[in-house]
């Protein structure tokens, strides 16, 4: 992993040699600078070791890649970046909540993260006082918090829609379009996600059949065994993380049961969250939504990963997951706010996040559909969505 | 109720019991204490982990309480209980805590950031006592320890039998050398046999000295007594003592030829025939014969008898006149060595229980050790004096039915010998008419 992390570190180092046309030149003159304490939090998930090694590379690459290319505006606007950066276990919901009231306790002028939106929630109560941006969490809890803790997420309501529609134009020629959802209660935003599903489905004529729910990563699903043979839904809905996601495909389709699986932004990457030597799944079709294209096409929306692309080394080894381009989008939104507004003190920076930061922090990438084609997601295309 | 002799098999196989008896119970108490502690320690373990589970358990409905999913924290609840095997998991008011009181089994603690709110309870299964005893170990042990304890005795019952008990069944034929020691059996039994051999070539030799020393003693007396009588009549040729001369010839005489013939044919038996004479008359003719000697002594014998009438007595008169002749003999040379002034010896008769009590009381020496045990032993000890032996007049005594006694003479100083004599014939000693074996 170390040996990993310095060969992109390399990569990265040689991306920062490029002049910048949206960033400030260097400055021959030495400056004071301001210390700017961020801390980036995220959770690992440690049964799943393989995947959570992967995901810390690709979480500490980006953090760097983006600390690289804007050092030097940064030192123009006479900030520096001390970024601390905070992983833990997955399964202890609770530290989300510690380590931000131990960030704030540090100083901390911004927290980036976590990922998952019951996570966010915590980590905002924890450091309540201080300003938050998620990088992915996208239930209606999370846009119903305050100005001050944002995220770059679209909305569980606009991936829905778009979802709902989607399912729709590809199943349009049968007759009747039945459902059946199959949801984990251990995630805020899979349920957030599973209501404006329905309520869109509803709306336009997907019939919904029942309902399961469970906890944990290993459901049992033998009682609804004999409801979905009998029921032969058109799709089944599957709003939840990427390994629980692939446990209950394996299963149903272990049953003989053919059918289109759709699911939320939480089935994750091809790589890192499909391949889990399983075979049935090389045979499952299925629907996701996210948040983001794919990185070649995601990283042309913002300068940050435009000065990516204009490298093509970098560009081949930058990251493809959305996490990668939304915590590089926020380092962006990051230093333009420093940089406008050049707060000298953290409540200084603090207010002004309160105020303007929603205009920083926004999505670019609208929402993206991607299939599940043997075992891999691959991306389709992109729709136009308002944001939400 | 007397008690029947136990064989050596029973002390084998009892002492193999008695040690499997002991295995089998530090078995059990080790079987036992190994449960009884193990069941502890998991009892222990059980609550630490449970403290440890309820600690993840209450963050994790924390997480959810904190983020207002209640529901989500209900299904995480019965969820945690179904994966960590436990009775049951509740979300209880905060007061709870305070009433509740934790046991092994049960914990009760706050939900962290929540704890004026909620609290979680958790209850554990017991741990299962038995599960803690392995019978199989029991049982196999058990078996193990009866198979060592059969097959020890067995073995050890073998095998002492062939090395101790047989050699300790010939030492019988080796004391009296019908058969030689051998060499393979285990040296303290060849050692015992060794001794017993030399033993009884002693014991013989006593015994054969004691006779020869008995019967000597016996003619002695016997023909002391006639000399006594020849003496007195060469003295003075008077018809008186021709008679004199002529009756002990005619007592003694009979005697002599008695003794001569058991001691010509060898026989170390004394045949015993009852007469049931006067015991008094006996005792007069064992005087008489000895008169002589108390004279030329100058000990003086006194005769006290507390019976009036005859006394018919089951006796071989001739056997008990050589017993008294013998004990009256020995206190008078016992006396006339001594350095006593008084020379006495009485003599007294008493009936006890229906038992005749000879009593033969010195003012002489006495005997060095009172020991009865001691009278027993064959080999010559010096005892009151030489004579006929103890050990023979014992013998004829006890052939009878009676007893010889000794004791210090509280009244002369010397020693009291008593015999005393059943006065009546019963079931007890209806078979007098024996053979004494020296």
């Amino acid at each position: 992993m170390t040996f990993q992390l310095a060969i992109l570190t390399s990569l990265v180092l040689s991306a920062s040699c490029l002049p910048t046309t949206v960033f400030a030149e260097a400055s021959t003159v030495s400056k004071k600078l301001m210390p700017v304490s961020i801390t980036f939090m995220e959770a690992l998930a440690p049964k799943d070791t393989t995947s959570s090694e992967r995901f810390q590379i690709e979480y500490e690459f980006s953090i760097q890649t983006g600390k690289d290319l804007t050092k030097q505006t940064l030192i123009n606007c006479g900030y520096e970046l001390i970024d601390s950066k905070v992983l833990y276990d997955a399964s202890d919901n609770l530290q989300a909540l510690e380590q931000a009231k131990k960030a704030e306790k540090n100083n901390a002028w911004m927290i980036v993260g976590p990922r998952r939106s019951n996570h966010y929630l915590l980590a905002t109560q924890g450091a309540s006082n201080t300003p938050s941006v998620s990088i992915m969490a996208s239930s209606k809890e999370v846009y119903e918090l305050n100005s001050l803790h944002l995220t770059m997420a679209q909305s569980n309501e606009n991936m829905a829609n778009a979802l709902a529609d989607e399912t729709k134009s590809r199943l349009k020629k049968n007759k009747s379009i039945t459902y059946f959802s199959i949801i984990s209660k251990d995630c805020v935003s899979c349920i957030d996600f599973a209501k404006s599903f329905d309520l869109k489905a509803s709306k336009i004529n997907l019939n919904k059949i029942s309902e399961f729910s469970f906890t944990g990563e290993q459901p049992n699903l033998d009682e609804i065994k004999n409801t979905i043979q009998k029921a032969k839904p058109q799709f089944i809905l599957i709003p939840n993380y990427s390994v629980v996601s692939a446990h209950i495909m394996n299963i149903i389709q272990s049953w003989g049961i053919s059918t289109l699986y759709i699911g939320s932004d939480g089935w994750g990457d091809s790589k890192y969250g499909f391949v889990h030597n399983s075979p049935q799944l090389s045979k499952v079709n299925g629907l996701t939504i996210k948040g983001f294209p794919p990185a070649n096409k995601g990283l042309e929306y913002f300068d940050l990963g435009k000065q990516i692309l204009k490298n093509p080394t970098l560009a081949a080894n930058f990251p493809i997951s959305g996490t990668a381009q939304s915590i590089l989008k926020t380092m962006e939104a990051l230093t333009q706010m420093l940089c406008d507004f050049k707060p000298k003190t953290k409540d200084e920076f603090t207010s002004r996040f309160k105020a303007s930061g929603k205009k920083y922090f926004i999505n670019p990438w609208s929402v993206s559909v991607f299939n599940l084609v043997n075992g891999e997601i691959v991306f389709d295309k992109t729709l136009k969505v308002s944001r939400k | 109720m007397t008690k029947t002799a136990k064989t050596l098999n029973h002390f084998i196989i009892k002492s193999w019991l008695i040690t499997g008896l002991i295995a089998v119970l530090t078995s059990l108490s080790l079987f036992l204490s190994v449960g009884y502690f193990g069941y502890l320690k998991s009892a222990d373990k059980a609550n630490e982990t449970l403290k440890i589970n309820a600690t993840t358990i209450a963050r994790r409905i924390s997480a959810e309480l904190l983020i207002k999913k209640n529901d989500v924290a209900e299904s995480i609840a019965l969820k945690f209980a179904k994966d960590y095997n436990l009775k049951s998991v509740e979300i209880v008011p905060a007061e709870a805590n305070i009433q509740k009181s934790n046991s092994k089994t049960d914990v009760t603690i706050p939900v962290p950031y929540l704890e004026n709110q909620y609290s979680v309870t958790i209850k554990a299964n017991e741990v299962n006592f038995f599960e803690h005893f392995n019978l199989k170990i029991l049982l196999t042990s058990l078996f193990s320890i009866s198979l060592l304890t059969l097959l020890g005795s067995w073995i050890q019952m073998k095998y002492i039998y062939r090395n101790i008990i047989n050699p300790i069944k010939e030492l019988v034929a080796t004391s009296t050398g019908e058969k030689a020691a051998k060499i393979t059996w285990p040296k303290e039994v060849q050692d015992i046999s060794n001794q017993l051999t030399q033993s009884f070539k002693d014991r013989e030799q006593v015994i054969y000295s004691q006779i020869a020393r008995g019967v000597i003693h016996d003619i002695k007396t016997l023909l002391q007594s006639m000399q006594v009588a020849s003496d007195l009549a060469i003295e003075k040729e008077t018809e008186a003592r021709y008679k004199n001369l002529a009756n002990v010839n005619r007592t003694n005489l009979p005697k002599l030829l008695e003794i001569i013939n058991t001691a010509l044919d060898g026989s170390r038996e004394i045949q015993i025939y009852n007469n049931s004479t006067d015991i008094n008359q006996t005792l007069q003719n064992s005087i008489e014969s000895i008169k002589f000697l108390s004279e030329q002594s100058l000990v003086k014998i006194e005769i006290e008898s507390s019976l009036n009438t005859q006394n018919v007595v089951p006796h071989d008169s001739i056997q008990m006149e050589r017993v008294f002749t013998n004990l009256i003999k020995n206190a008078i040379e016992s006396t006339s060595t001594s350095n006593s002034t008084s020379k006495h010896i009485i003599i007294s008769i008493n009936l006890l229980n229906n038992m005749i009590q000879i009593s033969i009381e010195d003012s002489g020496t006495g005997l060095r050790d009172y020991n009865q045990n001691q009278i027993r032993m064959l080999k010559s000890t010096k005892l009151h004096g030489s004579g006929l032996g103890l050990t023979i007049s014992r013998k004829i005594t006890e052939s009878h039915y009676g007893l010889l006694s000794f004791e210090k003479s509280q009244l002369l100083g010397g020693a009291k010998i008593t015999v005393s004599l059943p006065s009546l014939l019963t079931n007890h000693n209806e078979n007098l008419n024996s053979v004494v074996t020296l």
